[in-house]
């Protein structure tokens, strides 16, 4: 019965505002993601990083979305398409990695339910900030990963002026931010193989292209701590 | 209350901690100097940055290699924090590949 069972994209929720989707380019082979060619002027342009580590410490996620078109503002998702590379990592028990992404154009309206997409909503909550993030994508190792998480936080002014002038700047977004959400791994046969559910804290911020792809040298150590309320 | 720290070294291990206390908002930016212990006899891949600044003490000790990406390595931590008491908690750190002044990182990396 639960082999059987289809994860099931639904529409988003009214309390966010914007709404970014995600149409990934299936011809690009996943395993090619972490070497796939960047145009030469991407260099300047920026990343979206979100983790999570959960309350137990033993589960992580670690989810980028790297622009890679030239004259796009990533930082407010401004309407438009443009290129993108999205990368989901998901960490859990002593070993076990689940590894998907690959190259996305990012579209202004976009079909959900179709396999291979991505939607990143953004804040409007009353209660705060809040990211939700509902993806669908090819992993490495075979199969798909679908997950459904959501980053929230209270947003602080003085956070933004928390730039770190290095050779690759970052901003920080979120320095602590409540994730929660489940993970589902599908197999290549599009069985649910795994359903995780995950509660935890997280981080997010804004930083250079330069991170992925290598062009960046000595920027440092970036860490991240986060302690029991 | 500390909930959170981010911490931030160059290649010369000068840092800054940024210390969000429980009234979130509350941000406080902090120099601060940071440094690297290693295992003296193979303790597998674990060692210790260490980030001091005037009043607070950030420890970090790796636990596992999440990420061996082009250009940084991804490390998942305990953390540990000494302020007013001391805290324990979990943390992600980056560390570029190319961070070149530690020249034993590379055997702490391969096994």
């Amino acid at each position: 019965m639960l082999a059987a069972r289809k994860p099931r994209f639904t529409t988003g929720r009214k309390r966010f505002g914007k709404r970014l989707t995600v149409c990934m380019k299936r011809e690009i082979p996943p395993t090619r993601f972490v070497l796939s060619p960047l145009p030469p002027d991407s260099t300047l342009l920026d990343t979206r990083y979100f983790d999570g580590i959960s309350d137990t410490g033993n589960q992580v996620i670690v989810f980028t979305i790297a622009d890679v078109s030239p004259g796009s503002d990533f930082e407010t998702f401004s309407s438009g398409s443009f290129r993108a590379i999205a990368d989901f990592s998901f960490f859990t028990g002593a070993n076990r990695v689940f590894r998907a992404g690959c190259a996305a154009q990012i579209c202004p309206e976009g079909k959900a339910d179709q396999p291979a997409t991505c939607i990143l909503e953004l804040p409007a909550a009353s209660y705060g900030v809040g990211y939700l993030l509902r993806c669908r994508l090819p992993m490495e190792s075979g199969g798909e990963i679908f997950a459904e998480l959501e980053w929230l936080f209270v947003p602080a002014s003085s956070l933004a002026s928390a730039e770190v002038k290095t050779k690759s700047s970052r901003k920080v977004l979120a320095a602590r931010a409540d994730v929660s959400g489940h993970i589902s791994v599908l197999s290549l046969k599009n069985r649910v193989e795994e359903v995780v559910h995950f509660r935890g804290t997280g981080y997010s911020d804004l930083r250079g292209i330069a991170d992925l792809s290598g062009v960046s040298s000595n920027h440092g150590i970036w860490a991240r701590a986060h302690f029991a309320d | 209350m500390i909930l959170d720290t981010v911490a931030a070294a160059n290649a010369n291990l000068e840092a800054e901690l940024f210390i969000t206390d429980e009234s979130e908002g509350n941000c406080v930016r902090l120099p601060a100097r940071a440094s690297m212990k290693f295992p003296r006899f193979g303790f597998g891949r674990r060692f210790k940055i260490l980030v001091d600044a005037a009043e607070h003490s950030l420890e970090l000790t790796t636990v596992k290699l999440l990420r061996d990406g082009p250009s940084s390595r991804l490390f998942l931590c305990e953390s540990r924090i000494r302020a007013e008491g001391q805290r324990r908690g979990y943390a992600i750190c980056e560390i570029p590949t190319s961070f070149s002044i530690l020249p034993s990182l590379r055997n702490v990396f391969r096994r």
